[in-house]
């Protein structure tokens, strides 16, 4: 599929002019590569009427030009004094052929209002009205008047007479004037123009032998739908306003489907498509409906229509608003997962996207309701916790600009089962950055170990311990304070002096901070947390309480005890259900555990933290053997699929497939490359291939050659082009060397 | 055909190739539906053995594998116990330095020629593939 899009159909009037649009991705080689407007031949050949490189063709000459507009991803194509030959299809596109990238545009130029070959010609808007004029002579004054509609060749059907018929499908919006008893002209009126009644009438007066005919052309001109370019994974915005008219009327907005039906996207009653379900948005100011979608799905492009009906429900009314969304599939918008998994108490880091050029919005983040009036409330933002949220989110909610280049991370930890649910990421900049998370609570344990919550006296020291699993060793752990504006990271041993201390002990995977002389302002959410790179991992938060001084052992001992049991019991657990274990490794992990005993500074101070260390290295030899094991069998089955896919190759037989097969001589192979298998299906029909070959019987063996031997360019462009080119080249060549000897 | 219901398998534009399947009446039962595979090859009949280099000899050989084509070595994110790791799709993407018989629209070629102007000759670089080319 090709990724440029424009207008799949226009409708002009003879002498008028047209303004054709077209969008292809922003990437550097489109917004240089040479953009055309060809008309397609009756050989499948496109014939290029006007390029950017200059090239006009005779019969454009003066009357077209072609603008390219590289910073939106856009090129307009301007024709005037348009003639019915007009009439035909048109492709538009980027590159030096067209092939591949194009579109495919269908012109259609209907002669303007008035009298031609005897025919009375009329072109009238959809949705508008026409007042059909049809002439008799005075000795049909008495009798019956009638329009039929011409079907086939001969075939007319009535559709109106003034005897009081009237077909069915013009019930309610036409009729005829027949004005007094005098007057040798009646009146054939049809109200709120449909596709439908484009076509060729015929007006009667009298009957058929001596009756007064006149024939009529009516074109409906269909107005073009407002085109809308967008990514894949990226978020629209259709903004929908009516006009005065219908301010207090329900407004709806739908998407039209293949049995040309619309079905409802969303209303202003509050009403919502189940297949849009987290990733809409609507909101109705002052007459204007205007509706949000993330998270842009193949199957969201089409055909959008806005229009207002008191229950809401799409219908055929006026006025209407259509939007023709086309989402492209060869995108570098970054894709991220639409869903994040965490466990009750555990964590979450969402990725959100925003514009890499927007770098200094305000990025906030919002939950999504699925209620009668819809919504986002605001949660936290570039700037803090937002204020109404601090009862539902103290201590658990931080949102960091990094690792920043387009991306920002939303934090949310202490998760409960009512936290599932949708998150939106926004920022105050471009809303098609916008995107929507699901948060989806799943069985489990959080990985990282804190007590829940610390007491300590004023003045007092006090060690807070972090554990954290093995699976995490390599990332970089971290604690901070958590306030409103975020957690700012508390400083480790090496940087120095400071009042609180970060340690992270490597055999054990403690990762321990110290407040020393404990004061009121300590009191607070400590956070300890992973990071790998800049990308945060898993955080775990614990609430520090500061009281008066009182009675009491001292904090530390308590503090620790909670983490080393919680440890062992689950390292007990693993080994158990292990049988087969390598010896050497329970050796070396036993080897290991008094020499942590006696250099630990802090095992003196907790009988319980030479055995949680023992406990975490047995977690270790869980771990690695089935990793191990794992890692035996993926080398194992990489050996034998590469094994099997040699000889597949040479097994696949050319014949079970039906093959195009063009020999082109294009200069070189320019033009066709990009990313490999970018539109391709992500849902395969295919079975596996090579093995047994279940095609043999399909398809008989054709060798087509659907592509043409030139290179469509007309002759005259390509002159035009080589030399343009040869220029260039000279010019080139002359300020090389005139640059040469000044530089040497 | 009816293009829109084809699906699309492999779309290579390295070796332009794109492979489409749709589902069809079977010619011989009526009442069977059969997949049918359609695979297009454009064969660049000019270009050079080395695409980057226009004084490499006119390529006279195109190899076609139909699993190189249908390989897709973006890496996409998988769940794994409710962990999104990264992951090739294919376990032939390791080997590097495929043959193309096309360029890739999105790279910039060039290639070093001896210029002589004005008595003097020097090596200039040039570009193969101008529009890719543009700095930006």
């Amino acid at each position: 599929k090709s990724p440029i899009f424009g207008p799949p159909e226009i409708d002009s009037v003879e002498g008028t002019s047209t303004s054709i649009k077209c969008y292809y991705p922003p990437t550097s080689v489109n917004r240089h590569s040479r953009k055309y407007w060809c008309r397609q031949g009756p050989k499948g050949q496109c014939i290029t009427l006007i390029s950017s490189n200059g090239y006009v063709s005779k019969d454009y000459e003066g009357r077209a030009n072609l603008t390219n507009f590289p910073e939106s991803g856009t090129f307009v194509v301007n024709v005037d004094h348009l003639i019915q030959g007009d009439s035909g299809s048109y492709k538009c596109g980027v590159g030096i052929n067209n092939r591949g990238l194009s579109f495919d545009v269908r012109l259609r130029v209907v002669p303007g209002s008035g009298v031609l070959n005897g025919t009375q010609v009329y072109a009238e808007d959809l949705g508008g009205k026409v007042s059909i004029s049809c002439p008799f002579t005075s000795a049909n004054l008495p009798n019956v008047k009638s329009v039929c509609k011409q079907i086939a060749d001969k075939h007319c059907v009535r559709v109106i007479d003034s005897a009081g018929y009237k077909e069915p499908s013009y019930e309610g919006r036409a009729k005829l004037i027949i004005q007094g008893t005098t007057q040798t002209e009646f009146f054939f009126i049809i109200d709120q123009l449909q596709v439908e009644d484009d076509g060729k009438y015929v007006c009667q007066a009298g009957d058929d032998s001596s009756g007064d005919k006149s024939n009529v052309d009516l074109h409906v001109l269909k107005p073009e739908p407002e085109l809308v370019y967008a990514d894949l994974g990226s978020s629209v915005r259709f903004d929908c306003a009516l006009g005065p008219e219908v301010v207090n009327v329900a407004k709806f907005l739908c998407q039209k489907n293949k049995e040309k039906t619309c079905n409802l996207v969303a209303n202003t009653l509050g009403q919502r498509n189940q297949t849009f379900k987290g990733r809409i948005l609507s909101q109705n100011n002052n007459g204007v409906f205007s509706v949000d979608i993330t998270n842009l799905r193949k199957e969201d492009a089409g055909l959008y229509l806005c229009g207002a009906n008191s229950d809401g429900q799409p219908q055929k009314s006026r006025p209407i608003q259509a939007w023709q969304l086309f989402v492209n599939e060869e995108t570098t918008f970054p894709s991220r997962p639409s869903v994040v998994k965490g466990v009750v108490g555990g964590s979450v880091a969402v990725l959100c996207p925003y514009n890499p050029k927007e770098v200094n919005s305000v990025k906030s983040w919002c939950r999504w309701e699925d209620t009668q009036n819809g919504g986002c409330p605001l949660l936290v933002q570039s700037t803090g916790l937002v204020k109404n949220q601090y009862e539902q989110y103290n201590g658990r909610l931080v949102l960091y600009d990094e690792p920043g280049n387009g991306t920002y991370t939303v934090i949310l930890n202490q998760l409960t089962a009512q936290d599932a649910g949708f998150y939106w990421c926004l920022t105050n900049g471009d809303i098609h950055w916008r995107s929507t998370v699901e948060l989806k609570i799943v069985e489990g344990q959080p990985n990282l170990k804190v007590p829940k919550t610390v007491n300590v006296e004023l003045g007092e020291t006090v060690q807070l311990t972090c554990h954290s699993p093995c699976k995490f060793y390599s990332y970089k752990k971290f604690w901070c304070k958590w306030t409103d504006q975020g957690c700012s990271a508390l400083p480790s041993q090496d940087e120095g002096s400071g009042q609180a201390v970060v340690n992270c002990d490597q055999n054990s995977q403690l990762i321990n901070l110290t407040l020393k002389q404990v004061t009121k302002g300590d009191e607070g959410w400590y956070w300890c947390g992973v990071k790998e790179g800049l990308q945060y991992k898993e955080t775990v938060a614990v609430y520090v309480a500061v009281k008066e001084k009182g009675t009491g052992s001292g904090a530390l001992s308590s503090v620790r005890a909670a983490p080393a049991e919680d440890v062992i019991e689950t390292s007990v657990r693993k080994v158990d259900r292990k049988v087969v274990q390598d010896p050497r490794l329970f050796v070396d992990t036993q080897a290991k555990d008094p020499e942590d005993a006696a250099g630990g500074s802090i095992a003196s101070a907790d009988p319980g933290s030479s055995a949680g260390q023992g406990g975490s290295s047995k977690v270790v030899v869980s771990t690695l053997v089935p990793l191990a094991l794992v890692l035996a069998l993926g080398v194992l089955v990489v050996g034998v699929l590469r094994a099997r896919h040699r000889k597949n190759v040479d097994r696949i037989s050319i014949r079970s497939y039906r093959t195009d097969i063009s020999m082109s001589d294009f200069e070189n192979s320019r033009d066709f490359g990009a990313n490999d298998n970018m539109g391709a299906s992500p849902v395969s029909q295919e079975t596996t291939l090579g093995g047994k070959d279940e095609f043999i019987a399909t398809t008989e063996n054709t060798v087509e050659t659907e592509e043409p031997k030139k290179a469509k360019r007309s002759s005259k462009e390509e002159a035009d082009m080589a030399y343009t080119a040869f220029l260039l080249q000279a010019n080139n060549m002359a300020a090389n060397i005139q640059d040469g000897p000044s530089k040497a | 055909g009816d293009e829109g219901e084809r699906i699309v398998l492999a779309d290579n534009k390295c070796k332009c190739v794109r492979v489409t399947s749709r589902i069809i009446p079977s010619p011989e039962n009526p009442n069977e539906d059969i997949l049918e595979r359609h695979i297009r090859i454009i064969i660049p009949v000019n270009s050079r053995e080395n695409i980057s280099d226009p004084t490499s000899p006119v390529r006279t050989k195109f190899v076609y594998h139909l699993s190189d084509l249908c390989k897709k070595c973006d890496p996409v994110e998988v769940e794994l116990d409710n962990q999104v790791v990264t992951a090739s799709q294919s376990n032939i993407c390791d080997e590097d330095s495929e043959t193309c018989y096309a360029y890739d629209r999105n790279k910039c070629y060039t290639n070093r020629v001896p210029l002589t102007y004005g008595g003097q000759t020097k090596i200039v670089e040039t570009a193969l593939t101008p529009d890719s080319c543009y700095p930006d």
